[in-house]
């Protein structure tokens, strides 16, 4: 059950990152434009924040990983793209009337806005290819399947918003949708990971 | 299994034949994959044309090698009708230059006038300089920006123009960001108070009704000029939503005739295309930069 949570954690974490980036081309056209270079600003910051949030990620799981840890990882992703949805216009806005160039512009915003829950989002793979591996001649395996299902993830939520998402809800709505599921999940999968820390309480008691 | 191989062998061929008989009839002059699109510029019984795909049907401009000054494409044309309702505009935006042939049309009849051209791609002013002899010039200024951005920059600079042309077009349409309220919004902010803007569209397709309803929101009642068979429709609105009446329109049309004609441009073709009866369906859902479904 918990290697499943993990998964999911996983494989939601990548569709919610892709989501993300994919819209944040829209965010940043109307004070950017949709030029080459904004787009090139946008991977760049995603790009950079995961590679961060990778390194990080790796780093905390190695004292007393839990799936209650992950789930916190998770909600924090969640809780910090928040501002990108309610502080987004005043963010561009700003940036816009300091920054004449539209592709340091939109490096900036994009930055401003996206580069903390990206980073965060990041540190949810290598941690939970910590809570998977058991043993040392599986690791490549285990880290296998999680790169799958994240990357798969990320897939599925390019073209579920691409294709159709924006095609019937705004870019904000969807944001709200994308930060509902994550804690939703988040929530269930630390609640999960409460209560079994609490039979291993009593197992370790009755011992 | 032979079966199967002989039909695609003959539909192959099929293709074959088809394709090559398109290319007899058209040589390709000039091709690039610029940043943004293919750019084909290609020459059919002299007249050269600019396209962003393999596919015939998808001119982006043309011109005629034997009268360069006559404007071959109705949407340029049906975008001239703008001067119907401000005759001698003195500073003019045009966003999306394609082969420069409204431009140069616009810079003859009106020698005075300051011209900013906004284009994304630096490929197409080189390939309008080239092939379709556009001059940029100290009257005729030419940015290499995204449409949107300049638009925004001038409205926070507090620029005025007494005449936009929003002609900006990506490989399917226009693009996503210039066909929200918000932009239309920032397009009026830098309109002067009896500015008029005209936007070159399609009419048929399903963002028609959209489109409609979004100009609507922004600028009142407009003028819906349409020619169904070439699916062209060009907007022409004012930023105080009084439009001028038939009176007017004829008077002005009659004045600039002369200038007009010499484009190829005729009153008793463009003036009765002024419409404003709302054909769309009211309601449509407004595009903003927030709900854009394409």
């Amino acid at each position: 059950m918990s290697r499943l949570l993990i998964f999911l954690m996983a494989g939601w974490s990548g569709f919610f990152l892709m989501a993300i980036e994919l819209l944040s081309g829209r965010i940043l056209a109307p004070h950017f434009g949709s030029s080459i270079q904004v787009w090139g600003a946008v991977i760049t910051v995603f790009m950079l924040a995961l590679s961060i949030g990778y390194l990080i990620g790796g780093h905390v799981s190695v004292k007393d990983p839990s799936i209650t840890k992950l789930s916190i990882i998770l909600l924090t992703a969640a809780a910090a793209t928040t501002p990108a949805v309610l502080l987004g216009d005043l963010v561009m806005e700003r940036t816009f009337e300091l920054i004449l160039d539209p592709r340091y512009g939109s490096l900036i915003a994009a930055t401003l806005l996206f580069f903390v829950p990206t980073m965060i989002a990041g540190m949810v793979s290598p941690y939970a290819v910590r809570l998977l591996v058991s043993e040392c001649r599986l690791s490549g395996q285990h880290a296998g399947s999680l790169f799958f299902v994240s990357t798969f993830g990320s897939a599925a939520g390019t073209v579920l918003t691409s294709f159709y998402l924006v095609l019937y809800l705004d870019v904000n709505q969807i944001f709200w949708i994308l930060i509902a599921v994550s804690t939703s999940i988040g929530l269930s999968t630390l609640m999960f990971g409460l209560s079994r820390i609490k039979v291993v309480d009593l197992e370790q008691k009755r011992l | 299994m032979v079966k199967i191989t002989t039909i695609v062998t003959v539909s192959l061929c099929l293709l074959l034949v088809a394709f090559s008989g398109t290319a007899k009839a058209e040589t390709i002059i000039y091709t690039e994959r610029s940043l943004y699109r293919n750019i084909i510029v290609s020459e059919n019984n002299n007249t050269r044309c600019i396209r962003f795909s393999r596919s015939n049907s998808t001119q982006q401009s043309c011109f005629s090698l034997k009268d360069p000054d006559s404007i071959l494409f109705e949407c340029n044309r049906m975008m001239l009708g703008a001067l119907y309702l401000h005759p001698n505009p003195r500073r003019i935006l045009m966003i999306g230059l394609g082969g420069g042939t409204l431009a140069s049309a616009v810079a003859r009849i009106l020698p005075e006038a300051e011209i900013d051209v906004v284009e994304i791609d630096p490929a197409i002013v080189r390939v309008a300089k080239e092939y379709f002899n556009f001059q940029p010039s100290p009257k005729v200024r030419v940015t290499v920006k995204d449409g949107r951005v300049f638009v925004k920059r001038a409205a926070s600079n507090k620029e005025k123009y007494d005449l936009i042309l929003l002609d900006a077009f990506g490989e399917v349409y226009i693009p996503t960001h210039m066909m929200t309220r918000q932009f239309l919004v920032e397009v009026k902010q830098i309109l002067a108070a009896d500015g008029v803007l005209a936007a070159n569209t399609y009419c048929v397709g399903g963002r028609y009704d959209n489109e409609s309803v979004t100009y609507e929101s922004v600028y009142g009642t407009f003028f819906n000029l349409k020619k169904y068979w070439k699916n062209t429709r060009v907007i022409i609105a004012k930023h105080d939503g009084l439009l001028p009446s038939r009176e007017v329109l004829a008077k002005n049309a009659k004045a600039l005739e002369k200038k007009l004609l010499q484009f190829g441009v005729e009153t008793s073709w463009l003036l009765p295309l002024f419409s404003t009866e709302q054909d769309w369906d009211a309601s449509a859902r407004l595009l903003t930069d927030l709900y854009v479904p394409f």
